[in-house]
């Protein structure tokens, strides 16, 4: 509908006009035109009935606590847990016949665990609020031999990136926060990085590889 | 603590900023699924299924500062669909206080707050107008709803709904028009 479809009067004026007037005395044309003083009589009584309604409505009509209950059993069950990481990495794979049995996927941590340890900890800075928390295994390319230079052309077949061993460095960690007006930036992150990583230290027991921190917002205190 | 931030965090699977999430929301859009639905028990199930799905979409939302007009999107279109679902009860036109009013009242009992001896005269009102309100045909319905109960600017609504701007301004006056004209007759 166009704007110049709004209902109008018997004089011209619009219903939304004479509503824009009410609670203030009528003007000139408002006080001789017996359309806008219907129409303001009744929209005064519309607008005592909406202040009524809104003092009323807010302490009675809550759902029954049985639907946040279901909401949050639902939102429990599917939490989303992320991928897992290694707590320790076993030594040496034990060769064929070894008696000892080595389940390097036994010792783990989901990234959502390490997400809410990270959280928890950066919540201990007064002067920030941490949003988004991300976490990655940080890994770095296995040392090769040095070059002796007889090494063969390569071929681009053979030698595929994705044939580079690995291995971990720790944990990387990014933070997107928001920090309190007034509060030095420098010294929060400071703060944030110490408590994040005496944390993963001491209750995870993951070396904290590098932690980046992105103020993206200003809060006030 | 701020809403972006437990926005922000919920999207990290954080189920304890999602609770906070609920309980702030849980009620504004109870409210504005009663006023769409006249039933408690639909209008329930309307704020289940939305915040359900709040939480297992949460990571696709890109901005957390739209999680209200995002969360009041999904809850408009969940209530619409059981508009359009169920089979509408006749509704005898002569007699709206069958309507909303009664429902009002046992609202009003519902917190003991409802005195038989002396309804307020600001009850007598807001009933009146809830009459009137649920007399009007559902998109004038829900954009009043949204305007008046929920504060909402006519772009918010606009975008919510996925209509104009000026579509919703017009809805807005015709609404206005039509609940004064009504109001008339309480006097």
């Amino acid at each position: 509908m166009a704007v110049d479809e709004l209902p109008e009067l018997g004089c011209g004026r619009t219903t939304e006009q004479v509503w824009a007037g009410i609670g203030r005395p009528p003007d000139q044309h408002e006080r001789d035109c017996e359309y806008c003083q219907q129409a303001r009589q009744q929209l005064a009584l519309l607008d005592r009935a909406i202040r009524s309604v809104r003092e009323l409505a807010p302490q009675t009509e809550q759902p029954r606590a049985r639907v946040k209950n279901a909401i949050m059993d639902i939102a429990r069950s599917e939490i989303r847990q992320g991928r897992r990481i290694p707590l320790e990495r076993p030594g040496p794979l034990p060769s064929a016949g070894s008696d000892t049995p080595v389940d390097d996927a036994e010792l783990g941590i989901t990234e959502r665990a390490l997400i809410a340890v990270v959280t928890q900890a950066a919540d201990r800075v007064p002067a920030a609020r941490t949003r988004h928390v991300r976490v990655a295994e940080a890994t770095r390319p296995v040392a090769e031999p040095e070059p002796t230079g007889l090494e063969q052309e390569p071929t681009g077949i053979e030698q595929e990136p994705t044939g580079i061993e690995q291995e971990p460095t720790g944990l990387d960690i990014s933070i997107t926060a928001s920090i309190r007006f007034g509060a030095g930036v420098v010294e929060t992150v400071d703060q944030l990085r110490d408590e994040v990583t005496a944390a993963i230290g001491q209750l995870v027991g993951i070396t904290v590889h590098r932690i980046d921190v992105v103020v993206e917002d200003v809060h006030a205190s | 603590m701020d809403e972006t931030t437990l926005v922000a965090r919920a999207q990290d699977g954080d189920v304890l900023s999602f609770e906070v999430l609920v309980d702030r929301y849980q009620g504004p859009l109870f409210r504005l699924a009663l006023r769409m639905l006249h039933d408690r028990g639909q209008a329930e199930d309307v704020v289940q299924e939305a915040l359900t799905t709040v939480w297992r979409r949460i990571g696709m939302l890109s901005d957390p500062v739209a999680f209200p007009r995002w969360t009041y999107q999904i809850t408009t279109r969940v209530t619409l669909n059981a508009l359009r679902s169920r089979t509408r009860q006749p509704v005898d036109a002569a007699d709206p206080v069958t309507l909303d009013d009664g429902r009002l009242d046992r609202d009003a009992a519902d917190a003991d707050r409802f005195d038989p001896a002396g309804v307020t005269e600001n009850q007598a009102l807001a009933t009146a107008l809830r009459t009137q309100i649920a007399l009007l045909p559902d998109e004038l319905r829900l954009c009043w709803t949204l305007y008046a109960d929920h504060g909402r600017t006519y772009q918010e609504i606009a975008e919510i709904i996925g209509v104009s701007r000026d579509t919703v301004r017009g809805r807005i006056a015709r609404a206005r028009q039509r609940l004064a004209g009504g109001m008339t007759s309480w006097q």
